[in-house]
């Protein structure tokens, strides 16, 4: 502003000089040669660059945000995980929030100090951003993603989760636990009955070899046996005898439920439990004349020592932890069983990828903090702190928005 | 091009005084106090004092607060010359217009479900808003009955 009023003096001047004296058009004090070319924005070059390329970011971010919203309330109504589901912990998202605001003071701070020339200090406070932006990628890496990986919780298209508990989902874990060798030692496999026998040999033909043979605890091959019989090859037989529509699809809950407990199936998992017994009475009646009999007395027993088990199991703030949680973290053992997770396809795709690509300009922040602090961040600096300092507030500023959106939605 | 530079961080420095750090300081605690903010609607949630959508609206609002905190003093608009709306507002139109357009979006995904899609979707196992409220016999209700048979084959 002050300029131009300063030119407007000028022109001024300029019309008094034509007016009086004509020869000194030429003169260095005064005329049109002092006449100020601005540039097209008052601005340097690199800061204009910056804030170009950043008005092109908050477009990709806005991208980004915008889909997630689309398929966030888009989802079928109720079936959006909780952070509780899908092991999202909203204080780590909170810390991390305060450490990325910490860190754009800092970068403030160190650019305040750059313009006095205040160099060690300016140093300092760069480092400390560096450190915070360290710690938030640390958090990252070593809580937050290891949290839900270790679940089975990945963007994938062939992954572990699942979005109904249907058959689909019972064979998956069936199957997945005769791979692991359940069908091996199995109590239930020997041909009780004459006529089963052929059928029974058929389908089961030689166990598969084992992989997992030699890191599987006797407990834990125990514990995925009962699984294997007690809950996935149950769920079937009670599916395929369909006594009731309800009944078969709470079986399947049920499944999902003892693998991996959502809060919001906690209510019915405990009603059908307690009312299990009315459906194994009505399968008695039906199976009582056929050779099926034998098969379900066996299953049920299986259930019986599964549901024990279960009941046992480590109590946490939300209920029982899940047979997948304590096999691994328990048993130590390696694999996890396919989960029933509703919508977590979805929301694994959305997560990963607004918080990775959150996650990649927070390297790329620390990459130029590693160059600032290889300069002797004086006032020649000033320039280059200045537009990285943007450049890092911007990363605040999506996770500002992220923050909420991803971790109390 | 040096001298250039060098006016135009005089030019800077005329508007952004050595007084600043004390507003910074304030900015600073102001969003940690807002990320509080943001934490305490999800309380008030939980406490069934207001309702899921008011608690996203307020945590939106606490976010769009911390945002303009942010801009304003830390990337220092409010003392840049009248350029910086040459860059913003055309960014945060385009951007903002960008989310309505897809708004219409999340109503047509639920509203217009092909057979296949429903065949493959999550299913429902009790609506959003129930979650809080006392429910007796979910296991049992009569919601997504007509899912049923999907996921019974």
């Amino acid at each position: 502003m002050a300029e131009e009023k300063h030119e407007h003096e000028d022109h001024e001047a300029d019309a008094h000089d034509d007016h009086g004296h004509d020869d000194h058009g030429h003169d260095d004090h005064h005329g049109h040669i002092q006449l100020q070319y601005e540039d097209a924005l008052p601005i340097r070059n690199g800061k204009v660059c910056l804030w170009l390329f950043l008005s092109t970011e908050i477009m990709f971010f806005a991208g980004l945000i915008g889909t997630y919203i689309v398929l966030r309330f888009g989802a079928p109504v109720g079936t959006w995980p909780t952070p509780h589901d899908v092991h999202v912990n909203p204080n780590v998202g909170a810390l991390n929030t305060v450490i990325l605001i910490i860190s754009s003071f800092t970068v403030v701070l160190g650019l305040e100090f750059a313009k006095a020339d205040k160099r060690r200090e300016a140093k300092l406070a760069m480092l400390v951003t560096f450190i915070f932006g360290l710690l938030f990628i640390g958090i990252k890496l070593i809580n937050e993603y290891p949290a839900k990986f270790s679940h089975g919780i990945y963007p994938s298209s062939e992954g572990l989760i699942h979005e109904q508990s249907n058959v689909y989902y019972t064979a998956a874990v069936r199957d997945t636990l005769k791979g692991w060798g359940a069908e091996q030692a199995a109590p239930v496999a020997a041909a009780d009955s004459a006529t089963d026998e052929a059928a029974e040999g058929a389908e089961t033909a030689p166990p598969p070899p084992v992989e997992s043979d030699g890191i599987m605890s006797d407990e834990a091959r125990s514990l995925i046996e009962k699984i294997y019989y007690g809950g996935a090859k149950w769920t079937e037989y009670v599916a395929a005898e369909k006594p009731d529509g309800l009944d078969a699809r709470d079986t399947m809950m049920s499944l999902a439920q003892i693998i991996y407990p959502l809060d919001r199936n906690s209510h019915a998992f405990a009603h059908y439990i307690e009312h299990e017994r009315e459906v194994i009475e009505r399968l008695r009646e039906t199976a009582s004349e056929s050779p099926r009999a034998v098969e379900l007395q066996q299953l049920l027993e299986q259930r019986d020592a599964l549901l024990a088990v279960v009941a046992s199991l480590p109590k946490t703030e939300h209920g029982n932890k899940g047979v997948n949680d304590y096999l691994h973290e328990d048993l130590h053992f390696h694999h996890i069983m396919p989960i029933h997770i509703p919508s977590g396809n979805m929301w694994a795709g959305t997560y990963f990828l607004l918080t990775g690509f959150h996650a990649l300009h927070v390297l790329v922040g620390l990459i130029m903090f590693i160059c600032i602090l290889l300069t002797p961040c004086g006032k020649k600096e000033y320039g280059l702190i200045e537009n990285c300092g943007l450049y890092w507030h911007f990363v605040d500023l999506v996770w500002i928005f992220l923050f909420p959106l991803l971790y109390l939605f | 091009m040096d001298h250039e530079t060098h006016d135009t961080e005089h030019h800077e420095e005329h508007h952004g005084e050595h007084s600043h750090l004390r507003l910074f300081i304030g900015v600073a605690i102001a969003l940690a106090v807002l990320t509080g903010l943001s934490f305490s609607t999800e309380f008030l949630f939980e406490n069934n004092i207001i309702s899921k959508g008011m608690s996203w609206f307020l945590m939106m609002v606490v976010s769009c607060a911390k945002a303009l905190l942010v801009i304003v003093y830390f990337m220092h608009l409010k003392w840049e010359t009248n350029w910086k709306w040459v860059l913003t507002i055309p960014a945060s139109v385009m951007s903002l217009f960008l989310v309505l357009m897809l708004i219409p979006d999340v109503g047509n995904r639920t509203n217009h479900y092909t057979r296949e899609r429903l065949d493959h979707a999550a299913l429902p196992t009790k609506p959003e808003s129930d979650d809080h409220a006392t429910t007796h016999d979910e296991s049992h209700g009569t919601e997504s009955d007509d899912l049923e048979d999907d996921a019974n084959h």
